[in-house]
């Protein structure tokens, strides 16, 4: 149940917009490299030169497939996934992963691409914030700090703690919405 | 602090710490969808910087230039031979197919990537309407692609081709009714789907086709099972015809299984997902089978009505006359006699102008049971004389039609009008259906 109210929760954030799917393999692969790296390096924790292999494997079964594929990005996010969970069998990985592992199967909820946009953005979008602003978000959101820890950290009170998670979190907000707004 | 009667997000955010009931607890948040609207944002963001990914270091968004050069010299490699296989492939499939391997044997320069890639294509487009021939150039690729160098391609992308070359050929074989045969060839298939590790999808696509071929072959637990790891496939791929694909074969297999409430749950989730019309339009088709099985025949004929309107705006008209067959089938159940006999006069010269001698054959046996059924005896002889010189046209197998026929003959025993003689007449004529093809029902008009 919970992971539903999750899941409801996760498809309220806007989502960047796509564009346009470029023809070319290597402009397809210029442009999702970043995503599909995402999910390989930070979802399934493969280090950045295997998983760009694993990229590589992915790009060359998507121009082998003789069939027209829906969705190009969905489709990329799939085979990276899968291959990734691949790798790991290869490895016999014991330690712990992600969750969301085997990723949901409900065409209805979001999608792993679009919950990869949104924390690529969201990451971007922490990158814009001032260094104090950031290691707030960090040690409450992050580390799940109370508002008095955060405090003693940044030695301050607890009640301009408190502002301040309330502030920071307003303007990371703030920077999403523009960085994910339509542009005329 | 209230903006224009609602919440900002100082004071939403301090939900953020409270147990999810104090919402409904709010009298004003509890009945706001705006603020609750903003509440639901509020809590992704919170919960994304949760996610490790988002802090940890940036991940270079430079394109590696090697990568790069790779996959644009591999696409260039396919454009060219993909070029030069479009000429040899109309050499090479001129003529009777009995040519074809001998000729492709001559010219061994012709065995490229590229010439397996059009000789799936070409099966492709070839299937529907020259099975053998299907069969045969897909057999070709097979044997084409096992037999490429394994030092000219990418490891991975000439296994996956080898495996998309057996999908095709197993493709085929199960369209000409070859099933155990395009079994093995499935397992062919998978065998080098296993080793690529981004050919998951494909490998989807032949276990729908694998779910298809074992419900005929009555292993519908397998199926089943079959269909749900595809449908699963489909689903993050985010292939929604696909997945309506792979969700109606399971349904599929739970009529043949006459688990007919959980085909038609099934059915219904289909026709109204966000999938293309033809997936929608044939999930109604199918409900309304199912209601008719479950002997709720009102609802049969609506959904029937609603399939032959959408077949009929996406121009599938052989569907579209299917479905209204089923529509006076449903009549005729419904003791609808009239209105089936009507539909089925419509549709047998629809059949015919189709060239559909099968159809035409059996549609003729309908009318003359419901002939048979209102007692217009008479008239019996004249379509089932039409019948069988469909019959004869068309080298029908003794399966379908003969239970058809032995359906007509249990009807007529139960109307006192036939007679052994005329049993056995059908029976010769069943077995031997080129002989005196106008007797069989002359017999039964005694």
């Amino acid at each position: 149940m919970e992971a539903l109210v999750e899941s409801e929760a996760l498809a309220s954030l806007p989502v960047p917009l796509p564009s346009p799917e470029p023809e070319d393999i290597g402009d397809l692969y210029i442009k999702h490299r970043p995503l599909l790296l995402h999910i390989a390096c930070r979802k399934f924790r493969v280090g950045e030169p295997d998983a760009e292999s694993l990229l590589q494997e992915v790009f060359l079964s998507f121009m082998t497939t003789t069939t027209k594929v829906e969705n190009i990005k969905a489709w990329l996010v799939a085979a990276m996934c899968n291959a990734s969970r691949h790798y790991w069998r290869g490895q016999g990985k014991t330690e712990s992963l992600p969750e969301n592992f085997d990723d949901h199967c409900d065409p209805k909820s979001r999608s792993i691409a679009d919950q990869v946009a949104i924390e690529i953005t969201l990451r971007q979008a922490l990158d814009y914030l001032q260094p104090r602003c950031r290691d707030t978000l960090f040690l409450h959101y992050f580390e799940g700090r109370s508002a008095v820890d955060v405090a003693k950290q940044l030695e301050t009170t607890a009640r301009y703690a408190e502002k301040l998670i309330h502030n920071c979190l307003k303007r990371v907000r703030e920077i999403y919405f523009s960085i994910t707004a339509v542009k005329r | 602090m209230m903006i224009e009667q609602h919440y900002d997000e100082e004071v939403l955010a301090e939900f953020l710490a409270e147990p999810r009931d104090a919402v409904s607890r709010d009298k004003h948040l509890a009945s706001c969808d705006i603020c609750l609207g903003s509440l639901d944002t509020l809590r992704a963001t919170a919960r994304t910087l949760k996610e490790p990914a988002v802090w940890g270091p940036s991940i270079s968004t430079a394109p590696r230039p090697e990568t790069l050069a790779f996959l644009r010299g591999v696409a260039k490699t396919m454009a060219d031979e993909d070029a030069t296989a479009a000429v040899w492939i109309k050499e090479l499939l001129a003529g009777p197919r009995e040519e074809w391997a001998a000729r492709l044997a001559e010219h061994p320069e012709w065995r490229t990537g590229g010439m397996v890639r059009r000789l799936l294509k070409a099966g492709d487009e070839a299937v529907a309407i020259a099975p053998l021939d299907a069969v045969t150039i897909t057999a070709i690729a097979v044997q084409l692609a096992e037999g490429l160098a394994e030092s000219a391609y990418p490891r991975t992308a000439l296994r996956h081709l080898r495996g998309l070359a057996h999908y095709d050929y197993g493709y085929a074989l199960w369209y000409t009714g070859a099933m155990r045969e395009a079994v093995e060839t499935l397992d062919s298939a998978n065998s080098h789907f296993d080793g690529v590790i981004a050919a998951e999808f494909d490998r989807g696509r032949a276990d729908l086709m694998r779910s298809m071929i074992y419900d005929v072959l009555e292993r519908r637990d397998e199926a089943l099972s079959i269909a749900n790891v595809a449908a699963a496939v489909f689903a993050r791929y985010e292939d929604n015809d696909r997945f309506a694909a792979a969700r109606s074969a399971s349904a599929i297999t739970l009529q043949s299984a006459q688990r007919i409430r959980e085909a038609l749950a099934i059915h219904a989730e289909v026709s109204v997902a966000s999938v293309s019309d033809r997936w929608k339009v044939s999930a109604i088709a199918n409900m309304a089978l199912c209601y008719r099985d479950l002997g709720d025949f009102s609802r049969a004929a609506d959904c029937l009505v609603r399939a032959i309107e959408g077949y009929e705006r996406l121009g599938m008209m052989t569907f579209r006359s299917k479905s209204r067959w089923a529509l006076a089938d449903v009549f005729a159940r419904q003791g609808k006699y009239e209105q089936a006999l009507s539909l089925y006069d419509e549709l047998r010269p629809e059949f015919e102008e189709c060239g559909m001698a099968n159809d035409v054959a059996m549609i003729s046996l309908d009318i003359a049971e419901t002939l048979l059924t209102i007692g217009r005896t008479d008239e019996i002889g004249e379509v089932c004389r039409k019948a069988m010189v469909y019959f004869v046209a068309s080298n029908l197998s003794q399966t379908e039609p003969a239970l058809r026929a032995l359906a007509y003959v249990q009807e007529a025993l139960v109307a006192g009008r036939v007679t052994p003689a005329a049993i056995r007449g059908i029976r010769a004529f069943l077995l031997a259906p080129t002989e005196e093809p106008v007797r069989l029902f002359a017999e039964i008009r005694q």
